[in-house]
């Protein structure tokens, strides 16, 4: 071969393997295509169980205590005999008071025990109904107009895990403490979401006094959300990097919540459908040409 | 002296009963890999609770800065202070001055400490604590296992029968035997109990401490300090805990079960984590005490386990293998240092036989190199000097220059005597001849090797850094050379003349006879051509005119091109990742990541890994070694490990070589730019868009900002005062500082006392359940009890996920900003042009920005290594001045001085040459290599000049006096130099364990010295012919 004819092909293949290499220096870039999706807030309010029918038992009279025909635990009747307080003015004969129960219930408490003294206004038993539970909490004034009659949450306790349990909002009273800033609040059961096995959990397990965590879904609404990797921030202010033909763009992004799952709201400067960047090896440019790889499954 | 020559046994007695010492001394020396200097740095840790980082700066940070800076004792004086405020706590480091103490450092800070906090709130002042830092010092990692036994069950074993063995080693900080499954007692409480009781975090820490110490034992934690509590000697046990009572307002009792889970547990964020090949180890983890020799504590260690093992203490079945041993590495590194001295004995060796000629002179010459050694480790131990890389580098090179003297001495002896021709006299005559001999060259041999060893003298005087690295080096130099000019003026003569006696020839002549011939042929044509060249003197002025301008281009051109690092890291076979992982919570996060790295590398790399050593520091990142099966694959494995993580976001790691057994030296970025501005905010910005700038035109791989300019997350939970001041006039119960408890127990977990329990002392912690919290909007939605009502958090708190450019560091009480960056090994190849890119690209940005109250400066970050270069260069200064005195004191002519001097220049030149031609670097090691030239050429200088001016004193004229000395002094001079060159061979080539440490020293010699030695040969003599010709007799 001439020499000439030599020279050329060393050019020849110095140019193809320049090529190559320089091909094989696109980096790779991981990517996600963008989907409208359903966002909601989730906010989470501590709930305490009472009983909405409750009495505390109080003595009328001065007296001793004669009968107390109950136990604790014991369940009695509406009109049950409780007490009977035995009077020590001996003026006038008069007969022992009976005191009977004012509501269902179950005995919660008992404060006399037979024989002993008490004057009028002591507390002798406290009767509860367990089976009509008030579920209350305390509302934030700052979040009282995220809440509508509309709002459902769902209600946990350490008791029932991991069950959750549907309920709605019934009631928030319109003044605010001035000591806690907050509105109390009352929830129901959401009577139409509930199982038969939700229905049993509550009469069976469910007492006064136990506390448990509602969450709510809030301000639902359908919005962009990527996940917090795909997001930079540079010069002051959140990027991400989409890829237009096979190359790098970038997009100034404003960022709104953060979400479950690492993942961040986008508020503006992305679109439904564009492929944007979650992984790369290294500082991509405007305009660098990057090759794809299969992304997340979103 | 004849006396002395006569009774050779007395002086190889006398000589015998030196060597011994000096054996003994060798092997008791204690062995290390660098010089052990400190330079302690102690850190402080301090969480600010429910303050910003700006909030806490200014009311308790500036304060604290400053106290620290205060300290003023003798052994204990901080340099500097580094203080970074990052999104949870500080971090301020304090570094103090090389030499001092670390002990008393650490002391002298944790005062300054437990003064400030005990003005600080409460659960600031649990989270403070100050240690010192010395994860620059390497350390050792063994683990025990056995087929049979639990983890569990052999670290109980070991804990009592090895522990204390370990206890014993001074040289070692705290051994501790070490069980990853160590779980501590964590108190799980649940929000919404506590908060239906009506009860808060500081009730329970109440309870619990009180029931402790009314139990009589344990130990309660107070910031820093702890009081230990012990009456009783009972042990406490779970169900003591579970049942202990807290009282509500309403005097009801509720029992601690009820509230809480009880639990022996992992704690949230354990502090310290250690895997082999990602399994869970019984390990054994030391790292050497301050200033402490890291060898000898490895050899402790071992010696140790090897004698439990041994006497029956540790059981057949727990097998120990040894995972970082620094003590190897040590001993490959000086071994191999060993075998460069040995090799340079024997180059001198065939050297001098090749020169010589004859047997007997070569021999006796050779007596030299062994002794000269051994008597120098007399000295050594005498001074306190270690073996390590630099002292034994410091005898290598000696080696060269010890034979100096006595072949000098043996050829003049030789010269004179075969001359004469020594048939027939009897002892004494000769004794009487050689003394004559030895006297005559006396004189030049002594000033000559007292110049050598003055070049070195200003060494030892100099501090810092530059001590710590050379000062090992020129103390090893200046016992062996200053001992080979007695060796040579004494042993030597009287071996000689004890071969004389037994009849042994003085002849000159070769024992090859071909080479004789060659050699002699070769002195004669140096002798002709040099008495040419003097007569022509047009050559003479042009020689010295282009050595005059290429001396000016070498300094101007060279320095810049040339790489600059204080001194070579020797060869490792570990590499090192540093994990960071970002936005992580949880340790187990941090494992899974780790699991993750070591998965893929293993998947890089298939065989070629030993195993992986894994140390998680808490969960702010952990550390990595991998070690390789082979050396050979270092360089492919560590480049494909560099490549494959470079700027990867989904797993952070920094790959960088690791030996754990380095020197401590400073190791600053390469290239820095400083912002100023009046307002941080500004500063950000600017730094924000510079570091952009920079990433977008690609310059350069890494682009650091010190203070984190990308968004970082806190949940800052700043009280409502209208609600906190209410809550406390209705007498509810509830303050700020009970917020504080509850966020910090969400997010990590509070200590309350230590108990001993089956044996051991354990820390008793609250937490609260991760479940519940680990997500913010349930974190601040936790119950709080008021008064009669339970609201969530963020009733009385407004919780904000604050997205600040957060960060601060302040250097020295002064806020900083700068953005900066390291050169990888491949940027270091081009570090020039890559350097001036930079600077083209920041100083276009710099013009641009127009906001106000702006600044920016390029900052040399390297400061130390300038500091150290810079001391060495005034040594070698101070060393050219005392030279010149010697050399006046004997020549006592100005001008003749002048002249031997004139070596130096052309030293230096050639130096530079040789630097620049082979790629090495601008280090300590070279600038030693400068000075050490600097004595060779002039102690040459000194041989021509002194037999010149002797002979024209004595009535020669100048030309013939130049042929004659240029005959005579020729062989010894070629000798010395050849020795010296083909010496430091070995040394230049920086093969094996730790070559590269010394390899810039032997390029700079061997390359320098060739260049000299031409210029030496013919320049001075020219020199001395010009002068000597013009001075009226």
């Amino acid at each position: 071969m001439s020499s000439i004819g030599r020279w050329c092909a060393g050019v020849f293949l110095l140019v193809l393997t320049s090529f190559q290499a320089y091909s094989e220096d696109k980096p790779a870039v991981r990517v996600v295509k963008i989907k409208e999706e359903s966002i909601f807030d989730l906010y989470y309010l501590p709930i305490s169980l009472q009983a909405r029918e409750e009495s505390l038992i109080l003595a009328d009279i001065d007296g001793v205590i004669e009968e107390l025909p109950i136990k604790l635990g014991g369940m009695v009747k509406k009109g049950d005999l409780l007490a009977v307080i035995r009077q020590l003015k001996a003026e006038s004969y008069h007969a022992p008071i009976q005191v009977k129960s004012p509501i269902n219930g179950q005995i919660a408490a008992v404060k006399a025990k037979v024989g002993s003294r008490v004057k009028a206004g002591d507390s002798l038993l406290q009767v509860v109904n367990r089976n009509k539970l008030a579920l209350l909490g305390e509302i934030p004034q700052k979040d009282l107009r995220s809440f509508s009659s509309d709002s459902i949450g769902e209600i946990s306790f350490r008791v029932l895990d991991p069950k959750k349990l549907a309920v709605l909002i019934s009631g928030i009273s319109p003044l605010v403490s001035s000591q806690t800033g907050t509105s109390s609040c009352e929830l129901s059961w959401d009577q139409r979401r509930l199982s038969e096995s939700d229905r049993q959990a509550i009469s069976e397990q469910l007492l006064p006094g136990m506390m448990g965590t509602v969450e709510f879904k809030l301000a639902q609404r359908m919005g962009i959300t990527v996940p917090e990797e795909a997001l930079s921030f540079e010069k002051q202010s959140f990027l991400t990097r989409i890829v237009v033909n096979g190359k790098i763009k970038k997009r100034s992004v404003t960022v709104g919540k953060d979400l479950p799952g690492d993942r961040k709201e986008i508020l503006s400067g992305l679109k439904v459908g564009e492929v944007v960047v979650v992984n790369r090896s290294k500082y991509l440019k405007e305009d660098e040409a990057v090759t794809l790889q299969e992304g997340e499954k979103n | 002296m004849d006396k002395l020559l006569l009774h050779p046994l007395r002086v190889y007695g006398a000589f015998a009963i030196l060597i011994a010492v000096g054996i003994w001394s060798y092997v008791s020396l204690p062995v290390a890999m660098y010089p052990s200097s400190t330079k302690p740095k102690v850190n402080i840790n301090v969480s600010y609770g429910m303050l910003t980082a700006e909030g806490f700066l200014h009311q308790y940070g500036k304060s604290l800065e400053y106290d620290i800076r205060q300290i003023h004792e003798r052994q204990c004086t901080p340099e500097s202070t580094r203080a970074h405020y990052g999104a949870d706590e500080l971090t301020l480091s304090v570094e103090f001055h090389w030499g001092d103490e670390g002990r008393k450092c650490l002391h002298a800070a944790q005062q300054v400490l437990s003064n400030q906090a005990s003005a600080w709130p409460e659960e600031i002042r649990r989270g403070a604590y100050a240690y010192l830092n010395n994860s620059g010092t390497g350390f050792f990692f063994g683990s025990f296992h056995s087929a049979g036994r639990s983890p569990q069950e052999i670290f109980d074993l070991l804990e009592k029968t090895l522990q204390p063995q370990l206890a014993k080693i001074r040289e070692a900080q705290n051994p501790q035997i070490w069980n990853p499954n160590d779980k501590q007692i964590l108190i799980e409480l649940r929000p919404q109990d506590m908060a239906a009781f009506k009860l808060l975090p500081r009730d329970v820490v109440w309870a619990v401490s009180k029931a402790v110490k009314n139990f009589g034992v344990g130990t309660m934690q107070s910031g820093s300090s702890s009081i230990k509590v012990e009456v009783g000697s009972q042990a406490i046990t779970l169900d003591f805990l579970a049942g202990i009572t807290l009282e509500r307002r309403n005097g009801q009792q509720i029992r601690l079960s009820e509230i809480s889970e009880i639990k022996e547990a992992v704690a949230k964020e354990q502090q310290q984590l250690i895997k082999i090949d990602g399994q869970s180890s019984v390990g054994l983890y030391v790292q050497p005490a301050p200033g402490q020799n890291i060898k000898a504590m490895s050899d402790k260690i071992l010696a140790a386990v090897e004698a439990a093992s041994a006497s029956g203490v540790l059981p057949k079945d727990i097998q120990f293998s040894v995972s970082i041993n620094p003590a190897e590495l040590i001993e490959a590194a000086t071994n191999n240092v060993m075998k460069e001295v040995w090799l340079c004995s024997l180059i001198a060796v065939l050297i001098l036989f090749l020169f010589i000629g004859n047997i007997a002179g070569t021999f006796t010459a050779l007596i030299e190199i062994p002794t000269s050694l051994l008597l120098a480790f007399i000295l050594m131990k005498l001074s306190g000097v270690e073996l390590n890389l630099i002292s034994l580098g410091g005898l290598a090179l000696s080696v060269g220059m010890n034979v100096d003297a006595s072949i000098v001495v043996i050829d003049h002896l030789t010269k004179k005597l075969s001359r004469l021709g020594t048939k027939g006299m009897s002892p004494p005559e000769i004794a009487r001849l050689i003394s004559e001999a030895v006297r005559e060259v006396a004189m030049p041999v002594f000033i000559a090797t007292c110049t050598s060893l003055l070049v070195f003298f200003p060494l030892v005087f100099t501090s810092d850094l530059t001590y710590a690295i050379l000062g090992d080096l020129a103390k090893a130099v200046i016992y062996s050379h200053g001992l080979s000019l007695i060796i040579a003026l004494v042993l030597v003569p009287t071996v000689r003349l004890h071969l004389a006696s037994r009849g042994v020839v003085f002849d000159d002549r070769h024992v090859l006879p071909l080479l004789g011939r060659l050699l002699n042929a070769l002195y004669r044509l140096y002798a002709r051509s040099l008495s040419a060249f003097i007569h022509k003197p047009v050559a003479v002025f042009c020689l010295l005119l282009s050595t005059v301008v290429a001396l000016f281009a070498a300094v101007i051109l060279i320095p810049p091109r040339l790489r600059q690092e204080i001194i070579g890291k020797p060869d490792t076979q570990i590499i090192g990742a540093l994990v960071t992982p970002q936005q992580i919570t949880q340790l187990s996060q941090l494992e899974e990541t780790v699991a993750k790295f070591e998965r893929e590398i293993k998947e890089r790399l298939p065989g070629k890994i030993k195993f992986t050593f894994a140390n998680f520091n808490s969960i702010s990142g952990a550390f990595v070694a991998i070690q390789l099966n082979n050396k050979r694959d270092y360089k492919g494995a560590f480049s494909e490990l560099e490549s494959a993580y470079k700027g990867r976001l989904d797993l952070k790691v920094d790959i960088f070589p690791w030996n754990p057994s380095e020197l401590p030296i400073p190791d600053p970025p390469d290239w820095r730019v400083l912002v100023h501005a009046h307002k941080s905010q500004a500063a950000v910005e600017a730094m924000d868009f510079l570091q952009a700038e920079l990433q977008e035109a690609a310059i350069v791989d890494s682009v650091y900002t010190n203070v984190n300019i990308r968004q970082e997350k806190k949940l800052l939970l700043s009280p409502y005062p209208e609600f906190m001041t209410a809550i406390k006039r209705e007498g509810l119960g509830f303050e700020a500082s009970d917020l504080a408890d509850i966020a910090n127990l969400a997010q990590r977990s509070m200590e309350v006392v230590r108990i001993p329990l089956g044996g051991r002392f354990k820390t008793v912690s609250l937490t609260y359940p991760h479940r519940e919290t680990s997500q913010v909007a349930e974190l601040i939605a936790l119950p709080v009890p008021v008064g009669e009502v339970i609201v969530p958090i963020k009733a009385l708190a407004s919780a904000e996920l604050l997205y600040s450019g957060s960060g601060i560091e302040r250097l020295n009480d002064e806020q900083v900003f700068y953005v900066e960056g390291k050169l990888s090994e491949k940027e270091k190849e081009r570090e020039n042009t890559l350097m001036a890119r930079l600077h083209s690209v920041v100083d276009n940005f710099t013009r641009g920005w127009q906001r106000p109250g702006v600044s920016f400066e390029w900052v040399n970050p390297r400061v130390e290594l300038e500091k150290a270069l810079n001391e060495l260069l005034m040594a070698i200064a101070i060393s050219l001045g005392l030279i010149f005195l010697v050399l006046f004191i004997q020549f006592n002519h100005v001008v003749h001085v002048a002249i031997v001097m004139l070596a130096i220049p052309f030293g230096f030149l050639g130096v530079l040459l040789s630097l620049f031609v082979f790629g090495s670097s601008l280090s300590l090691n070279s600038a030693l290599g400068l000075i050490l030239l600097n004595g060779i050429t002039v102690a040459n200088s000194i041989l021509l000049v002194e037999m010149i001016l002797r002979l024209v004193r004595s009535g020669r004229d100048p030309a013939s006096a130049i042929t004659l000395t240029a005959e005579a002094r020729i062989r010894p001079i070629l000798m010395t130099s050849l020795i010296t060159i083909m010496g430091m061979l070995p040394l230049a080539c920086g093969f094996g364990e730790g070559g590269k440490v010394l390899q810039p020293l032997g390029i700079a010699v061997c390359g320098g010295l060739w260049v000299s030695l031409i210029f030496t040969l013919y320049l001075i003599p020219a020199l001395e012919f010009y002068y000597l010709r013009r001075k009226p007799r």
